[in-house]
């Protein structure tokens, strides 16, 4: 919601995932009885019973194919992999196979044996066994995840071609066309997309407008200026849609413009007060101008209605550190340590309990988190700013200054903007070089 | 023998004062002699101690005496000189060394409360802030109320950036009328600026120089003042008006007009007068038009006198221009003052020849290529007249006035682009500056589109003060429509209101529901600005504007509304119009709603011309009319068959707006009526390509109908 990048880079994966899990199979009370026989371990008395259920009922899948599914949910990955592995060994032209396999390959990253997958599937659902909506059903799934396919390995041009597929049998797929704009996007022909998501829209007005789906795409090819032109069309066109203002308001303040998101998120939470989303952009703009009690009230409602958020639960802790009440700032610890326990393979989860550890004087826990939080891949700006805080307690201010140096420079999400350059002024004095450079 | 023996007639005298003596006794005589001692010994003492030492002591007063007149010039040469003679006379004067000492270190010594009246205004005159503030503090020492000092004080805060210590020193300053502040215009002057640059109010002040200043330079004294002080008199005058001005100017400083302009004239006839003196006294005579122009306005001055003044003083305001080129042939001001003063006299040929001599004199001089782009301006050439600009604000990059100028012009010029980036570079210099915030949301709301988001966003950083600012809330509310936050209308009309209940005022409520007017039509505000007019006139009743606002919603309704021209919505419109014109009759922007509403909604051409007469009479009488009013008349004139007249009115329409369709539709039509069928169908092509409101619309499908009929 917050960062348009984030939103449309889970894009891809989540479509094909939607489209490419393990299908559920339908609803049945012997399915229903092997599961619960399943869930007690008893594994092959659970395909005996599936095997009678899906002879009764032809229209389900293959037993082994459900039961590798199962074994997927419970987190078993050598018995599905070797479940499949026997099916495909049983039915070696049966495209469910293929199907199963190229969702494992493609949750394990491997694009190129996903694609190969999909298009066995795609071959073998030509078979004349199969009855027309079958047929479709499996075209449809090995299409779905080429498409996902090429779009991580960035072959545009073959997206389209799987999408236009798709589109031919289901035209009026908002969510297919969006995903053909934006592969068109790709391409380079922004006119093109935007025609794609005009016509997603008008489809199926569900889908995000076409106008803030263009100025997403912008804003991940770090086009800002652009992205901010096509996040006003939206507003003015899409006047009645919250999602519209709640889109440009995320970019203001991520732009490190509260004054004018505050506009937007009025906007947005008169069209819809009840929304989440919204209160959320609202407890953000509360911290980014440092009314750390509204923004402790907002935060602290929005991570009780729902703990999981690590987004609320993240920000909550910041802003508690900030207050000057200890046994505030306590709690933002506990909060913060419980925030990497969630997840612990999260950058920003180890950023916010650096930070955490800092206010509260812990500086080596707070080297450990910050170094933690850096290993994980790109510094975020507000983790270089934690970072710089700490390598000038550290006198490491050379290198303090470096890295806030360039988060400064950059544009994107900085909560900490202003401070950053505070502090970077500062720390100049006590760079020897810097100290020596003329002042502009 | 015979020199030997004394003839008494000889020494008859001394004998008989001996023999007088011999009478007396013998202490007698030793008296007398003693008495005659000591009168030899003070004769003695006075001839050669006493009678010295009180011609020294009287050539020492002699020298102090010149020390002091040396002082109240100002001349160095001469203290140092009498200080010299002093110590010649009296090397152990201890005050004469001190204050030597003083001369030559420029700090007075802490016990000495006059030395520091000398040093204080020499480190000023240097610019020397640290020192002059230091011998400030010794002389505030000895005398607390002294101005000169304080405000040197302050001023010395304020360059340190403290506005607190320097607020605290100014509430420090007594009454100037205190013979101990020995206030001089110079330093009423400083004070003056000091006020404004703490925004604080001076009306004291100002009261001062109703009072006093105005008395002093009707004195004869003030004729011997050095031309300096004249000229720095004169200035205090024009502080005395009140700096707002709509509200009113204070009585009394009439009473000063004629013996300022014959300051003025002495100042100019002095042979003192020099380049730095002209070119103050050159500015103040700028800022005496515009003050004698308030005082007539405020009849304080009656029109054949305020005609003699201002005849009197642009002939004198000229003399000291060519006076200051006299001295500096570059003075480009000066070609600047005798160009504005052309100007005023509506002598353009002069003003221009006046600018180019300055340009060749003084070369591209930022001030010079303004006014001449202004010159240009009024000539209709636009892109001249931004290139000059352009080239103005290379030199003056840091001139606010000089970029709001050019984007004004480059707005004109139709070159928004180069408006909008104009404005930009305004706002850098000046982020607090209302007045650029202000037009730059104003350009910005006006280019529509995304560009109505800046604008806004630029408005809501006036925060608390803009409710109450009623052409920044009319924009404000315009650009929420435009931008597609019209669900925030709603919320700051409420805020509008109270500003406009405190104020006990309709404007400002008036104007923001005017800002919906403005902008594009919506079904759902229309209704609102309805409701709110209505609540509102129950507040005011019959206010004039309120009432435009509910006829023009109603127009708006009828002209965009669906469906179009509804009989409700266009009888709505008529009623209140109607009502209107017997309010305000003249009101341009009534008369052409009125009678777009009769030829489109009511088909009523003849009537529709009835209403377009006001149009007629103000185009006639040369009184601006918008581009939109040309169109209305243009086409009212078209529909009535006179084509001549509404070709006019039409070209001139779309000279106007380069966006209207509407006008350019209408003109299409004219053209083909006088069978120009070429120039018919290129403007109606010029039409298709601008965008059309519902009704342009209607109309371009009609009169391409027509024209594909003739074609045909």
């Amino acid at each position: 919601m917050r960062s348009l990048l984030a939103s449309l880079s889970l894009f891809g994966f989540v479509a094909f995932a939607a489209g490419q899990a393990p299908p559920k199979p339908a609803p049945s009370p012997d399915v229903d009885k092997a599961l619960e026989t399943f869930k007690t371990g008893k594994f092959d008395e659970a395909f005996e019973q599936l095997k009678k259920a899906c002879a009764a009922n032809p229209q389900l899948q293959p037993p082994r194919i459900i039961l590798a599914g199962w074994f997927v949910q419970a987190e078993r990955g050598k018995e599905a992999r070797a479940t499949l592995e026997r099916f495909t060994a049983e039915e070696p032209k049966h495209p469910d196979g293929y199907l199963l396999n190229a969702s494992f390959a493609f949750g394990e990253g491997r694009i190129t044996d996903a694609i190969l997958s999909c298009q066995a599937a795609l071959q073998f659902s030509a078979d004349a066994r199969w009855d027309a909506e079958v047929r479709k059903r499996y075209v449809r799934e090995a299409r779905l995840g080429l498409a996902a396919s090429f779009e991580q390995r960035g072959d545009w041009a073959s997206v389209k071609e799987q999408l236009m597929g798709l589109l031919n049998d289901d035209p009026k797929n908002g969510p297919l066309r969006q995903r053909l704009g934006a592969a068109t996007f790709q391409t380079g022909k922004p006119e093109e997309a935007f025609a794609d998501f005009q016509k997603a829209f008008q489809d199926d007005p569900a889908v995000d407008p076409p106008e803030l789906r263009l100025g997403a795409l912008w804003a991940a090819k770090g086009e800002r200026d652009k992205s901010e032109d096509w996040l006003k069309k939206a507003v003015a066109a899409h006047a009645a849609n919250p999602k519209a203002h709640r889109a440009y308001a995320g970019y203001l303040l991520d732009e490190g413009k509260p004054g004018a998101a505050q506009l937007y998120i009025d906007a947005a939470a008169k069209l819809d007060s009840k929304s989440r989303d919204t209160a959320t952009l609202q407890a953000l703009l509360f911290r980014h101008k440092k009314e750390y009690g509204p923004a402790e009230v907002a935060f602290e409602q929005l991570h009780k209605d729902a703990p999981g958020d690590s987004f609320a639960l993240g920000n909550l802790a910041i802003v508690l550190v900030e207050s000057a009440d200890e046994k505030k700032k306590k709690r933002a610890v506990e909060l913060a340590e419980s925030l990497v326990k969630q997840n612990s393979r999260a950058a920003d989860a180890y950023a916010v309990l650096g930070y955490c550890y800092f206010k509260l004087g812990r500086i080596d826990d707070a080297d450990k988190a910050l170094g933690a939080a850096a290993s994980a891949g790109q510094v975020g700006l507000d983790t270089a700013y934690y970072l710089a805080l700490v390598l000038n307690e550290k006198k490491k201010y050379a290198e303090g200054f470096k890295i806030l140096d360039e988060a400064v420079k950059a544009r994107g999400p900085f909560v900490y903007r202003a401070d950053a350059r505070t502090f970077l002024a500062d720390l100049a004095k006590r760079v020897p070089e810097k100290k020596d450079e003329p002042k502009k | 023998m015979a020199t030997l023996i004394r003839s008494s007639a000889k020494r008859p005298r001394f004998n008989r004062v001996r023999a007088l003596a011999a009478r007396f006794p013998w202490w007698i005589h030793i008296s007398a002699i003693a008495l005659m001692a000591v009168g030899l010994a003070t004769g003695a003492y006075y001839l050669f101690h006493v009678r010295p030492e009180a011609q020294k002591q009287q050539r020492i007063s002699e020298q102090w005496a010149n020390f002091d007149r040396a002082a109240r010039t100002g001349s160095e040469a001469d203290l140092d000189k009498a200080l010299v003679e002093i110590l010649r006379l009296n090397p152990d004067d201890s005050l004469a060394r001190q204050r030597k000492a003083t001369l030559e270190s420029g700090s007075a010594d802490e016990s000495d409360s006059v030395m520091p009246l000398l040093t204080l205004p020499k480190h000023l005159r240097t610019g020397r802030w640290p020192e002059a503030e230091r011998e400030a503090g010794k002389r505030l020492a000895h005398q607390p109320k002294d101005w000169l000092a304080r405000c040197t004080v302050a001023k010395a805060g304020l360059l340190r950036g403290d506005r607190a210590a320097a607020a605290r020193d100014l509430d420090k300053l007594p009454d100037p009328k205190d013979p101990f502040a020995n206030v001089t215009p110079a330093s009423l002057l400083f004070a003056f600026d000091l006020f404004r640059e703490l925004d604080r109010a001076a009306t004291a002040l100002r009261g001062f120089v109703r009072e006093v200043v105005v008395e002093t330079a009707r004195t004869p004294a003030a004729e011997s003042f050095p031309a300096a002080v004249k000229v720095q008199l004169v200035e205090c005058y024009l502080e005395g008006f009140e700096p707002k001005t709509d509200r009113p100017q204070p009585s009394g400083l009439s009473r000063a007009v004629l013996p300022v302009g014959k300051l003025v004239e002495l100042a100019l006839a002095d042979p003192a007068l020099d380049a730095p003196i002209a070119s103050k006294l050159g500015l103040a005579c700028n800022r005496l038009v515009s003050a004698f122009a308030l005082l007539r306005r405020e009849n304080q001055i009656t029109a054949d006198q305020y005609a003699t003044i201002a005849q009197d003083h642009e002939a004198r305001t000229s003399k000291v221009w060519q006076a200051l080129i006299a001295h500096d042939p570059k003075a480009a001001q000066a070609y600047h003052g005798l160009a504005t003063a052309a100007l005023r006299a509506d002598d353009v040929p002069s003003a221009r020849q006046h600018v180019i001599r300055g340009l060749e004199a003084c070369g591209d001089d930022a001030a010079l290529l303004a006014i001449y782009s202004l010159l240009l301006r009024a000539d209709d050439q636009l892109l001249p007249a931004l290139a000059c600009l352009l080239q103005a604000v290379e030199r003056d990059r840091k001139n606010v006035s000089l970029w709001l100028l050019t984007a004004e012009t480059a707005e004109v010029a139709g070159r928004r682009d180069v408006a909008l980036e104009a404005c930009r570079k305004a706002r850098n210099l000046e982020p607090k500056n209302s007045w650029v915030l202000r037009t730059e949301a104003r350009m910005n709301i006006e280019a529509g589109g995304t560009f109505a988001h800046t604008g806004v966003q630029l408005l809501a950083e006036l925060g608390e003060a803009l409710p109450g600012d009623p052409l920044a809330a009319r924009l404000y509310v315009r650009g929420l429509n435009e931008a597609g936050l019209g669900i925030l209308i709603a919320d700051f009309l409420v805020k509008v209101e109270a500003a406009g209940a405190k104020a006990k005022s309709a404007a400002p409520i008036a104007q923001a529901l005017r800002g919906l007017c403005d902008s594009r039509y919506d079904a759902a505000l229309a209704e609102l600005a309805q409701r709110t007019a209505r609540a509102n006139l129950d507040r005011f009743p019959g206010d004039v504007e309120l009432i435009s606002v509910q006829a023009l919603m109603h127009f708006q309704s009828a002209e965009r509304g669906e469906p179009r021209w509804s009989i409700l919505e266009t009888g709505g419109a008529i009623r209140a119009f109607e009502e209107l014109q017997n309010r305000a009759p003249d009101r341009l922007e009534i008369a052409a709603a009125l009678a777009w509403t009769r030829l489109k909604g009511k088909k009523e051409p003849a009537a529709a011309l009835r209403d377009a007469a006001t149009l007629s009479a103000a185009a006639e009488r040369g009184e601006p009319l918008s581009a939109w009013q040309w169109q209305v008349l243009g086409a009212t004139l078209l529909a009535n068959d006179r084509r001549d007249i509404a070709i006019r009115a039409l070209e001139k329409s779309g000279r106007m707006s380069k966006t209207s369709a509407g006008s350019r539709i209408h003109l299409a039509l004219a053209y083909h009526g006088q069978g120009r069928k070429v120039e018919a169908r290129a403007t109606l092509e010029l039409a298709r390509a601008l965008p059309r409101t519902a009704q342009e619309q209607a109309d371009y499908l009609d009169a391409f109908a027509i024209l594909q009929r003739e074609k045909s």
